[in-house]
């Protein structure tokens, strides 16, 4: 064996010029432009973009191409380093507001932002927001599964870039090159094989890859075969729905719900959603919901009880349960969506906070429960306060709201009801 | 492998060396020390990547120095800082690399030895700079120091502006336009040397220029360097011999 310091070689073919980076052409052709215009000079709404998709598929690498081939410097932080407010201050701060040392400019890349957690690391979101206030460079973000809640605000302030997972051939032209490099005798078949098995993960493609030629000099597909296993993967919620609807078996079905890059209960949303676009046969929709409605009540009694043990059986009734509904619908290609109910409860929490608010408040004052509020006083109230202004002023004085309490009952003529309720005061 | 040692360097003053640490200990906190046959090396950028401390000490600075062949000392900047201040004015520092382990001795009334591990401390690419400056000024540490404390009163910036070759300005920027200046003339001899090719004024971090303030303990003499708008170098001359480089990236309006 030669005695030279192994490196691996993920590290040792890393691509140098975007050209480089395998496919992932979309996602080029985002970022590119949104680079060179912070080159010109010019900072572009957005100062930050967050590239997501799965693991191993060219993010970090081309973030890296793109600040080689453009002669910048990179300032690299990862999960780990950035827990804490004052070590985004320390580093990814004061980088983003002075010039480079050695280079024409920098890219600011904080890798793996899904790493931090929204209520342990509160600080570190809010400096990572503050950053993109300040920042006179390109600040990059890369992310697995970018739909967690807590990186909304980051999702907002950011140009969102997709990576795909690599396609078959995609890999299998990497595999050869480094094979080619490398001077190690590969079967193509075998290549097949190590790429189908990393599922679009070209990281761990090459991995395999290594170890294999390594271990015994050559690889064929009877190697690779007995030696490439696939790895226990997380899918991001669209994966796990196409790969639900199409199994056809119940265990295909379920490891697809149980590999799930979102939790069970998210999971159970998109399902929600997505489930009438894709079964078109109103009994197959029924069966589904049916299956559905049965998760959620597992789920109730987990909630209530605490029996986790129960949870094997959610995910029975997600995976399972609703891939066995598609009795008459044909498998086809639906475009799936992102779960509306969590977009429309996002944008509706304030107004639902101030709705919570009033019904307590008058419940109180009106000896009665808070749901007999919104459903019997409130609906009538709002009647009221968009008819009469001026008696509306007095009901609001009556009852001492508050103005967002008021805003929320008169809407398009609250400002008639609040001038009349300050004429009275004085 | 052999008990020999692979290195040793005796250093005669440890409280300057201890201020060199010190500086370094504000921007990183591992470095490796490079031992060759031109002298000892010590580079070190900040994980922002906005300021590097070049230390090089040749072998005349050192009362003893042989070393075999390239050696590297890596150690943990705060735990070595710890240990240089347990020693007094005028003590000698001595240091000796064997095998995995590196000696290091204080050596005044009495003797305190340390022995820590070597780390295998991962070199950063730091390209070799090439800087050209169209202000440079050599001037007495202390009033370098004496203006970055002024500045820093009222913000966290200061501007360095060279208008002429007889006049030079550093001034603390605050908020809403309260400042701090402190002029600078050739003619009270404050600049000892001075030269402008060019009308140049920057702005640098006060928080980053502190960092290397520990040094103007030992050099009576700094070297001001910069251009509009660009890197600003400080250059300390140690006594005996021996050069400590400072390069910060300036400010961003």
């Amino acid at each position: 064996m030669s005695t030279a310091r192994r490196i691996p070689w993920v590290v040792k073919y890393r691509p140098r010029k975007v050209d480089e980076v395998a496919d992932q052409d979309e996602a080029k052709k985002l970022l590119l432009p949104w680079i060179e215009q912070w080159l010109r000079g010019s900072r572009p709404a957005k100062r930050a973009a967050l590239l997501y998709g799965p693991a191993g598929c060219g993010k970090t690498s081309l973030v890296e191409a793109i600040a080689r081939e453009k002669g910048l410097e990179l300032v690299e932080m990862n999960a780990s380093d950035f827990r804490r407010r004052e070590d985004i201050d320390r580093v990814a701060k004061v980088a983003a507001s002075q010039t480079s040392l050695f280079a024409r400019g920098k890219i600011i890349l904080l890798d793996e932002v899904d790493g931090i957690s929204g209520t342990a690391d509160r600080g570190a979101l809010d400096a990572i927001l503050e950053l993109l206030e300040a920042t006179r460079h390109p600040v990059v973000m890369t992310a697995n599964d970018p739909w967690s809640p807590q990186l909304r605000p980051l999702r907002d302030a950011s140009l969102l870039v997709r990576f795909k997972r690599l396609g078959l051939r995609d890999t299998v032209s990497v595999l050869s090159r480094i094979c080619k490099a490398e001077g190690v005798e590969c079967d193509p078949e075998a290549l097949r094989v190590i790429a189908t098995r990393s599922e679009g993960d070209l990281r761990s493609a090459i991995n395999d890859l290594q170890a294999i030629a390594e271990a015994y000099g050559r690889v064929t597909k009877e190697l690779a075969q007995n030696l490439v296993r696939y790895r226990d993967r997380q899918y991001d919620p669209f994966e796990v729905l196409r790969k639900i609807f199409m199994s056809k078996y119940a265990w295909q079905a379920r490891q697809a719900a149980t590999h799930s890059s979102v939790d069970h209960e998210m999971l159970m949303e998109w399902l929600n959603e997505n489930i009438p676009a894709q079964l078109t046969d109103p009994e197959d929709r029924w069966r589904a919901y049916e299956a559905l409605s049965r998760a959620s009540v597992y789920m109730g009694r987990i909630k209530r009880t605490g029996a986790w043990d129960l949870l094997s059986y959610v995910y029975d009734m997600v995976g399972p349960g609703v891939a066995f509904s598609m009795r008459k619908t044909r498998f086809k290609w639906t475009k799936y969506s992102f779960p509306q109910r969590i977009l429309v409860m996002a944008r509706t929490k304030k107004t639902r906070e101030v709705r919570e608010a009033l019904a307590s408040h008058l419940a109180r004052r009106l000896h009665t429960s808070r749901s007999t509020v919104k459903s019997d006083i409130i609906p009538f109230l709002q009647i009221i306060f968009r008819h009469k202004p001026e008696y509306a002023a007095r009901l609001a004085r009556g009852l001492d709201l508050t103005e967002a309490m008021v805003k929320y009952l008169a809407g398009p003529v609250a400002n008639d009801v609040l001038r009349h309720l300050r004429s009275r005061r004085h | 492998m052999s008990d020999a040692a692979i290195a040793r360097i005796s250093y005669p003053d440890s409280k300057a060396f201890q201020s060199m640490i010190e500086a370094l200990s504000k921007i990183i906190d591992e470095v490796s020390m490079k031992l060759g046959p031109e002298g000892a090396r010590i580079r070190a950028l900040d994980p922002a990547k906005i300021a590097l401390i070049d230390i090089k000490l040749p072998p005349s600075a050192f009362l003893e120095y042989s070393v075999e062949e390239e050696a590297s000392i890596g150690f943990n900047v705060a735990n070595f800082l710890k240990l240089l201040k347990r020693g007094k004015r005028g003590d000698r520092l001595e240091i000796e690399a064997k095998g995995d382990r590196v000696t290091i001795a204080i050596v005044g009334d009495v003797v305190r030895r340390y022995t820590i591990l070597n780390l295998d401390v991962i070199e950063p690419e730091i390209p070799e700079a090439r800087f050209s400056f169209n202000a440079s000024a050599t001037l007495l540490a202390d009033l370098v120091k004496n203006a970055i404390r002024d500045a820093e009163a009222v913000g966290d910036t200061v501007e360095f502006e060279a208008p002429n070759d007889s006049e030079f300005y550093i001034r603390g920027v605050g908020p809403e336009g309260s400042g701090a200046e402190t002029r600078l003339t050739a003619e009270t001899g404050q600049l000892i040397e001075y030269n402008v090719s060019e009308h140049s004024k920057a702005r640098y971090s006060i928080d980053y220029l502190k960092h290397v303030l520990s040094l103007t303990k030992v050099a009576d003499l700094v070297t001001v360097e910069f251009s509009t708008d660009a890197p600003l170098r400080l250059g300390f001359s140690l006594p005996g011999e021996g050069r400590v480089e400072y390069l910060l990236a300036p400010k961003l309006e």
